[in-house]
């Protein structure tokens, strides 16, 4: 499934997305000019801090921000223009802060029957005990609101929201950084789970280095709108950045993260 | 540890709310000297309470019990509003996530170094001034005349850090506690903050308690880790020896952590156990 | 608690609700809770609660017809006859202001019916779609806040006539744009939440998301502001009423009546303390369960 990626037709192609806010003297441009591809089945990685634009980027191929491109196909379709029900299918997100992205007032089935609704999805019902199967939620939960669940439950119900059209393409915006380390490590457990299942495409937006080399394959290093670099994790994490920005990322990571000596030989526990 | 800062016997803190009793932190106890003691755990660890009730900060509906709190020969429980009030800021610093909410938004952060100074040492306006002025320096940021004439919400995360800092070490204390101070801001940035930490910390003297959920970071940064699950210290380590952490919830965080050089196909989840 | 209420508090407290209205259920118990914690609310509660079992049978409690003339007994002082005394036609005053709880009653629920919805909605389209819509239902809002409310409910009772159905119609239409406002608030802040984006992403219309996700997450806000205007409500009935504008003699309408009993302050006090008490009391009540509502309301509580 990896190796026949590079050959394919990309699932996800940009060239230089412009995303701009405000208007006037006031004008400032979040995203200047970015070129990436992504293939099907791949989990492709954005990483930045805070301002880079990696998230805009997420929001521009969904339509939630203003942009222009010379190229933006996803899932074989040009979306420049308008995006209809097809790509709402076909592309999901799962947002930073599960709280925040579910209804407050919504009981968790009602979260999951609204796309179905929206979508006209047939056998939604079926669908909707799939998806929390899939992600691994008791039945017994299906009527709480989100306040009387955990972090780690309501992305789960988040994602299973995602999951209610079946789509091609997750987009994953910092999924795990609102969440306890144990908790995240059960999320990305799932996250590659259910890529092994559905042949899901993963594009990631995250801060944190660790995260992105144990998800991703590829991933683009950002700063200040522009992608900095583009190159394979292997290369990333094993000193292979060649752009000024990215060994600095690397070693702030590095300096206060984990300590590569003591981790080349993982204890036998 | 002989003469430690501050000295911490069987710490309770308990909430009763409508659910019935809840226990944030259940018998903590620990000793501070001149280092740096982090205290790591997951969110409802008790790890920001604990910090909390050093300063006698708790919110109002908690019910704070220990054993001892003893800052020098200062029974910390004991002591008056009026005995606390010259306690934080001036020989006890907090240092929060977001400086922004600690900052008066409308007077300039240079003015509230200089304000921070006054109150600690009743010196002249303009000695204060100069004090403050110095600090920003201290804390290496450049071109301090114009910052100390910026207000909050010019500062950007690190910056806005940095000030928080300033107005801490003005007054010069004794024990500075860090709660998540760098988990909001990106790692270049928290690497500087870190830095600069860690020097005050070694020309000072000071005593610091970081209070963090990055298990890496601390281990790193911090001489001694505490680590908290529940409301109780599982694990006391000097902050080398982590990797010989033998309690299993300290093990499942460490392994729990995605690994930069260390690839896996999955993460090992954490088993939680009741009896912890 | 009782061992019998132990199965319903049970249910009503479990961890695992079984279906929808289960939940909804819970939610409702969990507010009330809450708004029960709060003893001023309770006793603002139980007055509005007195005031509508008055309305429903008034016919049965009040001892006199509220329009009986009894020309011998003008004025009579508060006595075991007529507990509050009499007006200066000789109209039995108890009478006449249980039965003006109708009135009353009547002027807070159809303002409510009128104000709520126009209110929310024009407010969540404005603050939901931004842009020049926004600006023209702004501008038009605050044309009519521009005028004190009830020099505006004067202009609209002069124009229209004075009665007490166009005083309702002058009430509602100097109430609604506060409401607006609060609901254009709430949008703004809502429309950038990231469950509004999850919504947008699955292909939901603007209409869909304004009625559907908007709205009903500034309904809270809204009632508790509408129970806190009541107050302002009925003394501006009151007052339109006062000046009589509103309701018409021989009709038992509190304001009015205050303003006849003003003629007769001094020699006979009760005439107008008597309805200027029950206004001052419902208002009050009013008040008071729109503070223990704002609390009890407030997800950020959970």
């Amino acid at each position: 499934m990896v190796n026949d990626n590079m050959t394919s037709e990309p699932i996800i192609e940009i060239q230089n997305l412009v995303v701009t806010f405000g208007e006037g003297a006031d004008e400032r441009r979040a995203v200047s000019g970015v070129s990436f591809a992504v293939h099907r089945g791949e989990t492709f990685g954005l990483v930045g801090e805070s301002g880079s634009g990696k998230s805009t980027i997420l929001r521009a191929i969904t339509g939630l921000a203003a942009n222009e491109a010379d190229v933006m196909r996803v899932a074989g379709a040009d979306v420049r223009t308008r995006r209809g029900k097809d790509f709402y299918r076909k592309v999901q997100m799962v947002f930073q802060d599960p709280y925040e992205a579910l209804h407050p007032r919504h009981t968790i089935w009602r979260q999951l029957m609204e796309p179905a609704r929206i979508m006209n999805i047939p056998d939604a019902e079926a669908r909707g005990h799939a998806a929390l199967d899939s992600v691994g939620l008791s039945r017994a939960l299906l009527w709480r609101y989100p306040h009387q669940l955990s972090g780690g439950q309501r992305q789960r119900v988040a994602i299973a929201r995602a999951l209610m059209s079946e789509p091609d393409i997750l987009l994953l915006d910092e999924p795990t950084s609102a969440l306890d380390v144990s908790v995240q490590a059960e999320i990305l457990n799932l996250l590659c789970d259910l890529q092994d299942e559905r042949g899901l495409t993963y594009l990631m937006v995250s801060h944190d280095l660790g995260v992105v080399a144990h998800m991703c394959k590829r991933t683009a290093v950002m700063h200040a709108g522009i992608i900095v670099e583009t190159l394979d994790v292997d290369a990333l994490v094993n000193g292979g950045a060649t752009q000024t920005y990215t060994k600095r990322l690397i070693a702030a990571s590095e300096a206060y993260g984990e300590d590569p000596r003591d981790i080349a030989q993982p204890r036998a526990s | 540890m002989d003469n430690p800062l501050l000295s911490v016997r069987d710490l309770r803190v308990s909430f009763h709310g409508a659910a019935g009793i809840f226990d944030a932190v259940r018998g903590v106890s620990f000793d501070l000297g001149r280092e740096k003691l982090g205290i790591v755990g997951e969110s409802g660890s008790g790890k920001s309470m604990t910090g909390r009730a050093i300063m006698r900060l708790s919110p109002p509906a908690a019910i704070v019990r220990a054993e001892a709190i003893r800052l020098g020969d200062i029974d910390i429980l004991g002591a008056s509003e009026r005995t606390m009030d010259a306690i934080r800021g001036r020989r006890i610093g907090l240092i929060m996530q977001d400086p922004k909410y600690s900052l008066n938004p409308v007077v300039t952060v240079g003015e509230q170094i200089a304000e921070a100074y006054r109150i600690h040492s009743h010196s002249s306006t303009s000695d204060a001034r100069q004090k403050a002025t110095a600090m920003l320096g201290a804390v290496q940021i450049r071109d301090p005349e114009r910052v100390y004439r910026m207000y909050p919400h010019e500062m950007s995360g690190g910056m806005g850090q940095r000030i928080m800092i300033a107005m801490m070490l003005v007054s010069e204390p004794e024990i500075l506690i860090a709660d998540e101070a760098t988990s909001a801001l990106d790692v270049t940035v928290r690497l500087e903050i870190l830095n600069l930490l860690n020097d005050l910390v070694a020309k000072r003297g000071l005593g610091l308690i970081f209070i963090s959920h990055d298990l890496n970071l601390v281990r790193r940064f911090c001489d001694r880790v505490l680590i908290m699950y529940r409301g109780r210290v599982v694990e006391t380590l000097k902050a080398g020896e982590l990797d010989q952490a033998t309690h299993p919830y300290t093990r499942g965080l460490l392994e729990a952590m995605p690994r930069i050089h260390v690839p896996r196909r999955r993460l090992p989840v954490l088993k939680r156990d009741a009896a912890w | 608690m009782s061992i019998d209420s132990k199965g319903l508090t049970a249910w009503l407290t479990t961890e695992e609700p079984s279906s929808a209205s289960h939940a909804a259920f819970q939610n409702v118990w969990l507010v009330w809770r809450r708004f029960a914690s709060n003893p001023l609310g309770i006793a603002g509660l139980m007055i509005i609660l007195l005031l509508v079992f008055v309305a429903i049978f008034v016919p049965w409690l009040a001892p006199y017809s509220p329009f009986e003339q009894n020309l011998r007994e003008t004025l009579v002082a508060p006595n075991s006859q007529h507990l509050l005394g009499t007006d200066e036609l000789g109209r039995d005053i108890l009478s006449r202001i249980l039965w003006g709880s109708r009135i009353t009653l009547s002027i807070v629920a159809i303002v409510s019916v009128i104000v709520a919805p126009i209110g929310l909605i024009v407010g969540c389209v404005a603050g939901y779609y931004g842009g020049w819509l926004d600006t023209v239902l702004m501008r038009i809002t605050e044309l009519f806040l521009s005028f004190p409310s009830l020099i505006l409910a004067l202009a609209f009772v002069a124009a229209l006539g004075p009665s007490l159905n166009n005083a309702i119609i002058a009430i509602a239409l100097t109430q609604w744009p506060p409401i607006a406002r609060l609901a254009r608030a709430e949008s703004l802040s809502l429309r950038n939440r990231d469950h509004i984006s999850a919504v947008r992403l699955m292909g939901a219309s603007n209409l869909r998301i304004v009625l559907g996700h908007i709205a009903p997450l500034c309904v809270p806000s809204v009632i508790v502001r509408i129970t806190l205007n009541m107050a302002g409500i009925i003394l501006t009935a009151a007052g339109l009423g006062f000046l009589g504008l509103g309701a018409q003699p021989p009709s038992p309408e509190w304001g009015a009546m205050v303003s006849t009993g003003r003629r007769f302050m001094l020699d006979s006090w009760w005439v107008g303390t008597m309805p200027g008490l029950s206004i001052l009391t419902v208002s009050l009540a009013f008040n008071l369960v729109g503070d223990a509502l704002r609390d009890a309301l407030d997800p950020r509580q959970e």
